[in-house]
């Protein structure tokens, strides 16, 4: 549990407060590549840590990230016109590049005005599907960091975006969370738990496929530059008459990522905080094969689309109708829902906007996510203090391991990925004298 | 903010539990009183009902023996 100024400190994400000032020190995405796949095409809105930003990309393919409202007088971006390298506000003809310079002010024709003023407008990367900016101080920009996925062929990665109208944190809490895979996920992770005959799922790109049918692992967890990482340990029938366990290693990537292991892929997913109570997933799923963008749809369970759209990327389920659950279906299947992701969301959507940690119950099945609020608030202080928040000064994070592993009883887990320890925050360069 | 918080003391005191065996681990968590009344405050229900409060499994304590930011397991 948590006292009431703590859980307001690892959930409040709006301007000036602790947690908010500390992600913003970091390059955030933005929207899926796919979401502004065309030049010229209509500006996205996009709300990002309780303020509101339009993307566009313009006539040359550049993308730009401004302030939602128009500088002039604070109409919405969003429907202006994007043509021409720019966008245009449609209310009195502003127009703006991708990069805030002033192009046009037609009821202003003076050229040193223009000349003078520029309108908000954030840094831009590109990569991996993605589109990233960064809105913390100038001074303190890090380098764009690297992930796994971004070094994978376009065919071989897939990118979704899922809006929920809940706070990141419940979450992400629900990614360092390793004891609830093999309940609430149950019709994945452990097929069979009907008629009390485990049948490991065979789906290599099954992120809830188990090795084991244990609903109690044992939890080792290790503090890393990046932010923290575990290994779940479940008990196994032993193989080829040695002792055996099965050791899932989950990297947990400050301020909002985690890496989960599936057979033959990679789920890196990212909650990453549009205002207090809610948030755009991003999860991107990578292979050394092609990936299937509509089977990791099926598996999420988002191709039902009384809950999900694929055009606004909103996951919408209504706690009026018990947000959609099916009690016919539970005869069959554990929860009534379908896929891992309707799962995840609709439980974090149950606990309401912002959970009250003040009143839960925790066992030690949950450190987990109390490490995971340690370390938030950790790397807030060390900001306070003149550092650097966790992880934002190492440039590479595509060596971090994530993986799920059937070893000899007694293994040491973190030899298995060695990088994560290793990994170490790159010095800022000084200015010369 | 400081550091130490309820919830960094709950996680150090997690990492001790699993850390002992279960023989070993206690029946009791024992706090500083300000702890105490930081759960307690948050658990009326629980209180004015008189039902022990519990926190990783264990039965809440107090002594004033106890800094702020540590703990003690106990019988």
């Amino acid at each position: 549990m948590l006292s009431r100024e703590e859980n307001d400190a690892v959930t409040q994400v709006g301007p000036g407060t602790p947690l908010g000032e500390m992600m913003r020190r970091y390059w955030i995405p933005v929207c899926t590549s796919r979401q502004i796949a065309n030049k010229d095409s209509a500006p996205l809105r996009v709300r990002l840590l309780g303020e509101d930003f339009i993307a566009f990309r313009d006539t040359n393919g550049k993308v730009g990230v401004l302030e939602e409202m128009c500088m002039h007088r604070g109409a919405s971006l969003a429907l202006g016109r994007v043509e021409e390298c720019g966008i245009r506000c449609l209310y009195h003809g502003w127009k703006f590049a991708v990069d805030g310079t002033i192009i046009d002010t037609p009821n202003h024709p003076d050229p040193r005005f223009k000349a003078r003023l520029k309108a908000p407008a954030f840094p831009v990367r590109e990569e991996g599907g993605i589109i990233w900016t960064y809105l913390g101080p100038k001074e303190k920009e890090p380098p764009f960091q690297r992930h796994r996925f971004m070094d994978a062929k376009p065919e071989n990665r897939c990118v979704l975006r899922i809006n929920v109208q809940a706070n990141y944190l419940q979450l992400w809490e629900g990614g360092c969370d390793s004891s609830h895979v093999g309940i609430l996920h149950s019709d994945v992770a452990r097929p069979g738990w009907l008629d009390q005959t485990f049948k490991p799922t065979t789906d290599p790109l099954n992120p809830g496929a188990f090795a084991s049918d244990d609903n109690a692992p044992r939890l080792d967890l290790e503090d890393t530059e990046f932010g923290w990482h575990y290994a779940a340990f479940r008990n196994m029938p032993p193989k080829d008459g040695v002792a055996v366990e099965n050791c899932r290693i989950v990297p947990l990537i400050m301020p909002w990522t985690r890496i989960i292991p599936s057979p033959n892929s990679y789920y890196t997913v990212f909650e990453v905080a549009a205002d207090d109570f809610s948030t755009s997933t991003f999860i991107v799923v990578d292979s050394s094969q092609t990936v299937n963008e509509q089977h990791i749809i099926k598996i999420l369970g988002l191709d039902d689309p009384r809950f999900y759209d694929p055009e606004t990327c909103e996951f919408t389920a209504l706690p009026a109708k018990r947000w959609g659950q099916n009690r016919q279906a539970m005869q069959q299947a554990w929860t009534g829902f379908r896929g891992i992701e309707t799962e995840d969301a609709v439980m974090s959507l149950s606990m309401g906007p912002i959970m009250n940690r003040t009143k839960e119950h925790l066992v030690t099945a949950d450190q987990g996510v109390m490490r995971l609020r340690r370390r938030i608030l950790q790397s807030i202080k060390r900001m306070q203090e003149g550092g650097d928040p966790f992880g934002v000064m190492v440039p590479d994070l595509s060596t971090i391991v994530a993986g799920d592993y059937i070893v000899p009883i007694g293994t040491r887990w973190q030899d298995l990925a060695p990088a994560n320890a290793k990994l170490q925050a790159a010095p800022r360069e000084k200015a010369p004298a | 903010m400081t550091e130490i918080g309820l919830g960094a003391l709950l996680d150090k005191a997690c990492s001790e539990i699993l850390r002992r065996r279960p023989a070993q681990r206690g029946s009791r968590l024992v706090v500083n009183p300000d702890v105490y009344r930081t759960v307690a405050a948050a658990r009326p229900r629980e209180v004015e009902r008189g039902i022990p409060l519990m926190v990783l499994g264990l039965e809440l304590d107090k002594s004033a023996e106890v800094p702020p930011n540590m703990f003690r397991l106990a019988e």
